[in-house]
């Protein structure tokens, strides 16, 4: 009887009663050593953590002290005399693991000065500016100077050209309504001319539906549709140029200057045009035909008297 | 005295942090804003920053695999808000989409949020925009009560008559009726007939500011961003679409048109991938679309 007890214990030997925690083969107190070890590399691997320099790389300490895991392990296995391939994996994946965890958390606190934490711009609560005068405002400079001029295309009279003076008019135009109509899918001209406290109403003769959208700087600031016969009236207008036109009518399309306090002036039929209340020697003038990008010339002005200009489109764009 | 003593305390203490002391205070800023701003920051950071990106040009880390690509912030416009078309919209737009999300896009519900929290990434988030301090929100526009709450299918049939008639709504969007039906809605109008263009039944690709062409919804077969309720989608009627195609139609329409568009577009996305919505579909695609009809 007692023979073949140990005949069977030969052959099927006794379980091995401790596996070690979760079974990785390895004590809990042999599991901690092993991790009190690596974050010990990890904390102090190249200098100590948290004097590293802002922007330092950690990549060094971090792969050593996960490597230096492994050969912990297999020593403790050979210390014990057991070798096992999967129990070896086993507690390298649990000493990793707790690793993981305790390391990230020493790392968030004590590598805050090297790590890449997203730190945008501090937010300074300021004062909201004031508006900026315009600087010959100020300083009373606004003169008596006039252009007269004609825009001619090629030689020939070119109107409904817009011309704006860049500087400032001591008087600003009135509000007026400015009214842009719309007729067989096209604007009645293909530039208007406005103020800032101007309003500007779109109608639409047509019998079918249109829409405006106004664009400004590649930024949509108005879009509303204008029934057969009815009208649309725009938001407050603010400086700058708005391109109009029609999703549905390529044909469809103008564009609005709009103006605060420069002189302006629109050529008529005979091309001609006068800008008042100029000052300074001299001042940009900005010709607007077809199209938001205007056409910029420099002008000498006579003090106090009428320079009189003569501006060919077609020999401004060849320059 | 104790009291006193504590409340001498808890003042000098809470005046001690680097946010609020005396030269701040001297420079008209107080604690209030910049600890939101602070909080917003953090918020920002924490859920907002791998899309969005650190200057809020919608060019984060994960930009490149989404579309819609997600919102430049720095224009200070969105989508869908409930101000006039080009107006700066209100900080209850953008806690509406933070709130509830896009659906069928990648910004999903940050509705684990709190107010505060909300709040201040709002705050954040709007200081992306230059002319932050100079633009003021534009107002809420004023829709009025549904008049089809009782009478829905009158809204739907209200609907579907301007969707293809007055509005023309199949412009840019697909068409819903046949072309016959089409023209014979416009005649009753008094419109003139329409001409048809060829892809009648398709979405039509729209230009938009926001760097690349938008195709606007098929209400059978893609999702309703800004939600499928009636008031959803008479916001969106109303107040446009920022930066696209889709004008407001506020104004151009009454109450009881926009109402009824909303109940005619909320009529066709239930239908969406139904067996019903699927037939429709069908149905419209058998369909020729007569040419070269007069405008």
């Amino acid at each position: 009887m007692d023979a073949s007890i140990e005949e069977d214990a030969s052959i099927h030997p006794a379980p091995v009663k401790d596996r070690g925690f979760l079974g990785c083969g390895l004590s809990g107190a042999a599991l901690l050593a092993i991790l009190t070890i690596s974050v010990a590399i990890f904390l102090f691997w190249g200098g100590p953590l948290w004097s590293t320099r802002p922007g330092a790389t950690h990549t060094g300490r971090i792969v050593a002290s996960y490597a230096a895991v492994i050969p912990l392990v297999a020593a403790c296995f050979l210390m014990m005399r057991r070798w096992s391939w999967v129990q070896l994996a086993s507690s390298v994946a649990v000493v990793w693991s707790g690793k993981l965890i305790v390391t990230s958390s020493l790392y968030a606190y004590f590598a805050t000065g090297s790590v890449q934490v997203y730190s945008p711009a501090p937010v300074v609560a300021e004062p909201a500016p004031a508006t900026p005068a315009h600087p010959l405002a100020s300083t009373g400079e606004i003169g008596r100077s006039e252009i007269a001029g004609v825009v001619l295309d090629h030689g020939t009279p070119a109107s409904g050209v817009v011309v704006v003076a860049r500087t400032v008019a001591r008087t600003a135009l009135p509000a007026r309504r400015i009214d842009l109509v719309i007729s067989e899918a096209r604007y009645d001209h293909p530039i208007y001319l406005a103020s800032v406290r101007d309003t500007v109403i779109v109608r639409n003769t047509d019998r079918g539906l249109h829409n405006v959208r106004a664009r400004s700087e590649h930024r949509t600031v108005w879009n509303v549709p204008v029934p057969a016969g009815g009208e649309a009236k725009s938001l407050p207008l603010s400086v700058g140029v708005v391109e109009l036109a029609c999703d549905e009518h390529p044909s469809e399309h103008a564009t609005l200057v709009v103006i605060d306090r420069e002189p302006a002036a629109i050529t008529d039929a005979d091309g001609r045009f006068a800008l008042r209340e100029l000052s300074g020697e001299a001042c940009d003038l900005d010709i607007f035909r077809n199209s938001s990008r205007p056409r910029r010339v420099h002008v000498v002005l006579v003090p106090d008297a009428r320079a009189d200009v003569s501006l060919d489109l077609a020999k401004l764009d060849q320059r | 005295m104790k009291r006193t003593l504590y409340g001498w305390v808890v003042l000098v203490v809470s005046c001690s942090g680097t946010d609020w002391g005396p030269a701040e205070l001297g420079q008209g800023r107080t604690s209030q804003p910049l600890r939101q701003m602070q909080l917003g920051r953090e918020v920002y950071a924490t859920y907002c920053v791998g899309c969005h990106g650190e200057k809020g040009d919608g060019a984060g880390p994960a930009a490149r695999f989404l579309n819609p690509k997600p919102r430049d912030l720095r224009l200070g416009r969105i989508k869908f808000a409930t101000v006039a078309s080009g107006e700066a919209p209100r900080d209850e737009d953008y806690n509406r989409i933070i709130s509830h999300g896009l659906s069928g896009t990648a910004m999903p519900s940050f509705a684990l949020l709190g107010d505060r929290e909300r709040l201040a990434v709002i705050s954040y988030i709007k200081t992306f925009n230059p002319g932050w301090q100079q633009e003021l929100p534009g107002g809420a526009l004023a829709i009025g009560k549904d008049p089809w709450a009782d009478d829905p299918k009158g809204g739907i049939e209200k609907g579907k008559k301007l969707y293809h008639g007055l509005a023309k709504c199949w412009t840019c969007h697909p068409a819903y009726e046949t072309p016959a039906e089409i023209l014979r809605i416009n005649a009753e109008a008094k419109l003139p007939a329409p001409d048809l263009r060829p892809n009648l039944y398709a979405s039509e690709l729209k230009e938009s500011d926001w760097g690349a062409p938008i195709m606007p919804p098929d209400f059978l077969f893609d999702r309703m961003k800004n939600g499928t309720d009636e008031a959803s989608l008479v916001q969106v009627i109303a107040a446009g679409v920022g930066g696209t195609a889709m004008p407001m139609w506020a104004g151009a329409l009454d109450a009881e048109q926009l109402w009824g568009l909303a109940h005619y577009v909320r009529s066709l996305a239930l239908l969406r991938a139904t067996p019903e919505g699927k037939a429709l579909q069908a149905r419209l695609f058998a369909q020729p679309v007569p040419q070269g009809a007069p405008q």
